[in-house]
């Protein structure tokens, strides 16, 4: 018979939720630090402070401290309104915040504000991604009015699906078809957002424009086999032939 | 045309393990800007103007240079520090030029609130021997950061593995000998601390 039992699995668990949240006190404030990570691995931390009535909930300025650490916080804080409001709290120029919160509504603000937070610095890192996205874009036209002419080239080229109006980095109009075209940067929100465009002008049929995705790095973008049967793959770097063929 | 988006494709740029591990000095000597004034009081529970002085940042940027003072050029140390908390989630990070933007190759944290989280992703390139939790001074080295590729280093990446600092740190004075020991900056610590004030 074994000296010690194993420990339960409600043991462990329970010992694993409560490493889940941190919490410090200093006076009338507390400071939790919540399972939510930053891009750079910091948990996402929110202050519960006490007011006369009620509570102020924030994220006491993390939020826009992480997005200053990625180089992004001028577009943190055009970012960051929107974000909070999604969540049903505020953004100030420092913080993001819930105000006069009723101490039986205090976990869903802490939720809220963590979120928020979390959210508005990951859309900023996107952000600062998309911007080096132009630079690809310039890069496309250019190839694309080298293969086709520039009048065949249309840039940022609204193309209404079957349900929705989009936005595709450009398209070529040949005489007899168009041929839309979108980059695709390697991560996963830029793969998903490209299939939901080329399967809504898929769903066309017949009538449906040809589609073509330009990949900026084949070897690191996921999800490749689902883009691939939405649209044609192009890397951004292929031969002119290979432009030449693609519409 | 000029080609920017390499900087996180492909393999890590061969300069930046030379300025990460290089010796260095500072230009200069840089000082701390004057802390903003606290705001005029206003009904701190009116929905929508919540006072947050308490969240101003401070922060000092300075160019550095080799060993020899020669100018290392898009090379810069950045200090950030909490205008009104003294020694609380003080950081100092080790930029280079890159595309449009500075991009951090290694990152100081000391006193932080909030723990640091190490991806799971360690175990598989050779640094299971660092912690999944650090809840305390933590330092993001280059050469760690760099066993994940150049995505570590991408906005979204933000140089998501960490080490425990085992030094304890008193004083920000502290802090600057870390970072010099660290990033390899000679000096650091001569510089002066920002005049923190204290909210009441």
């Amino acid at each position: 018979m074994a000296l010690f039992a194993p420990r339960s699995i409600m043991i462990i668990a329970e010992e694993v939720a409560r490493a889940l949240v941190h919490c410090i006190t200093s006076n009338e404030t507390a400071h939790l630090s919540l399972p939510l990570v930053y891009p750079g691995g910091s948990m996402v931390g929110v202050e519960i402070s006490k007011l006369r009535d009620g509570f102020l909930v924030s994220d006491a300025g993390g939020a826009r401290r992480e997005a200053g650490l990625l180089g992004g916080e001028r577009a943190f804080k055009r970012i960051a309104p929107e974000i909070a409001e999604r969540f049903g709290v505020r953004f100030d120029h420092n913080m993001i915040f819930d105000l006069d919160v009723p101490e039986n509504d205090l976990v869903s603000a802490v939720i809220a504000v963590a979120n928020a937070a979390k959210t508005a610095v990951e859309n900023t890192a996107v952000h600062l991604a998309s911007i080096e996205h132009a630079d690809y874009r310039a890069h496309l036209w250019e190839r694309l009015e080298r293969a086709y002419g520039p009048r065949a080239l249309a840039k940022k080229h609204k193309f209404k699906g079957s349900s929705d109006l989009w936005e595709f980095d450009a398209a070529i109009r040949l005489p007899d078809h168009l041929t839309l075209f979108e980059l695709v940067v390697p991560n996963a929100n830029a793969v998903n957002s490209a299939v939901t465009k080329f399967l809504d002008v898929r769903d066309l049929g017949n009538a449906a424009p040809k589609r073509v995705a330009v990949l900026t790095n084949i070897k690191t973008t996921p999800h490749l086999p689902v883009l691939g049967r939405t649209a044609r793959i192009l890397a951004v770097d292929a031969s002119d032939d290979d432009y030449r063929k693609a519409a | 045309m000029a080609w920017k988006l390499e900087v996180f494709d492909g393999p890590i740029p061969d300069h930046w393990e030379g300025i990460a591990h290089g010796k260095k000095t500072f230009l200069g000597w840089p000082q701390w800007p004057s802390i903003p004034p606290p705001p005029a009081r206003k009904n701190p529970t009116s929905y929508g103007t919540v006072q947050t002085s308490a969240a101003e940042k401070l922060e000092l940027v300075t160019p550095l240079a080799d060993e020899n003072e020669v100018g290392l050029e898009g090379v810069r140390l950045r200090l950030t520090v909490w205008a009104y908390k003294p020694l609380r989630e003080v950081t100092a990070t080790l930029e280079v030029e890159g595309g449009r933007n500075f991009i951090t190759i290694a990152r100081v944290d000391a006193w932080p609130v909030d723990p640091h989280i190490n991806p799971v992703t360690r175990r598989k390139i050779g640094l299971s021997a660092l912690p999944s939790k650090i809840d305390g001074h933590h330092v993001h080295r280059f050469g760690d950061n760099a066993k994940l590729g150049i995505s570590a280093f991408a906005p979204y990446g933000n140089l998501p593995i960490a080490a425990s600092i085992p030094d304890a740190l008193h004083s920000f004075r502290d802090f600057l000998r870390t970072v010099s020991k660290e990033f390899r900056i000679k000096g650091l610590e001569q510089l002066d601390p920002p005049d923190w004030q204290v909210l009441i």
